[in-house]
């Protein structure tokens, strides 16, 4: 998930800079940026820090590393807004999902993608 | 519905008469059922839903209408109380396994709980004018699922506190909450046993319209 430096304005792809602060300029605090944003700012990712020492990782919650699952890594680009793993095994696209109700279904590891149609012909609620 | 009531709804609508609509958010069990119970027990003496260890008990998102919270200056607040599905990067029906829960129902309730996620971003979009987001005060703040939906809540404009919950356990750090959210009010508090729950409806009446 894209998180812009509010010191520097920085771009990071992911939260890993969050708990230790920002490797450019330490600044602790970080926006949360959407791919909408960014597209509109046409600005690209800035995928590693210059010259910085390797952040330590962020520390796992409790729950995931009591049942010893990996939280899925969330990435704003992409269009499904749900990914069946299995029959009961779900990941979940956060941005996606607030951004609209119509759902882009993902099956499997393979590029296979089912459209819900219905959600996205369903009259929209007028504000 | 009656000609009363959709005469009620338009001159509701027409003086702008809306109530604001909070919504409880957080991760699963974090304590968002138990806290609407409350505040529904203190403030209309009704309960909202029913609270459980296992996780995404709550699948559908409960509204609890015209709740009024005065704080100690006198100033009230009405307001409806949305307890919501806990929200989620993955779901998967072995953390009900391990529960008890036979595998079929697991399935089931890993689908209905997938459903309920997508239903609470819905609300978080169409229908909510403030967000209460849980925390454990127990674990890691710094989970991905956090830093993501407080996130979306600030670029939604919405007003959020954040409650610490779980302070009655004694590993909880409401502090590395603070220190992690340091841009938003964060208010330790038990919403099993009280602890500290009138400072969140003060910050509630302070923070909400």
């Amino acid at each position: 998930m894209p998180h812009r430096c509010a010191g520097c304005k920085t771009l990071f792809p992911d939260a890993r800079h969050l708990r230790d602060g920002c490797p450019v300029c330490g600044c602790g605090k970080f926006v949360f940026e959407t791919g909408r944003k960014r597209a509109q700012k046409n600005e690209p990712l800035q995928t590693h820090a210059p010259e910085t020492p390797a952040p330590l990782p962020v520390t796992p919650t409790r729950e995931h590393a009591d049942n010893g699952l990996e939280e899925p890594k969330q990435d704003s680009d992409s269009i499904e807004s749900i990914r069946i793993l299995e029959p009961g095994r779900y990941d979940l696209n956060l941005s996606r999902l607030i951004e609209t109700d119509d759902r882009v279904v993902r099956v499997g590891s393979e590029d296979t993608y089912h459209l819900d149609l219905h959600s996205m012909v369903r009259q929209k609620k007028k504000k | 519905m009656g000609i009363s009531q959709t005469l009620s709804r338009i001159l509701s609508n027409l003086f702008q008469n809306k109530t604001a609509r909070i919504g409880i958010y957080g991760p699963p069990n974090a304590g968002k059922t138990t806290l609407a119970n409350r505040i529904a027990e203190d403030w209309s003496g009704t309960v909202s839903g029913t609270a459980s260890e296992v996780p995404h008990e709550t699948r559908r998102a409960v509204r609890t209408g015209n709740i009024t919270i005065t704080g100690s200056n006198g100033r009230s607040i009405t307001i409806d109380i949305v307890d919501t599905p806990g929200v989620t990067t993955r779901v998967d029906y072995k953390e009900f396994i391990e529960y008890g829960i036979e595998r079929e129902d697991a399935i089931t309730r890993a689908r209905e709980a997938t459903e309920g996620v997508a239903e609470a971003m819905h609300w978080l979009r169409e229908d909510i004018d403030g967000v209460i987001y849980m925390i454990d005060a127990t674990l890691d703040p710094f989970a991905q699922v956090n830093i993501m939906m407080i996130g979306i809540i600030e670029s939604r404009k919405l007003p959020v506190i954040i409650a610490a919950n779980k302070i009655d356990l004694p590993d909880a750090a409401p502090h590395r909450i603070r220190t992690a959210f340091p841009q938003h009010p964060v208010v330790p508090v038990s919403c099993l046993d009280g602890t500290q729950i009138e400072n969140l409806y003060e910050e509630m009446v302070r923070h909400f319209r």
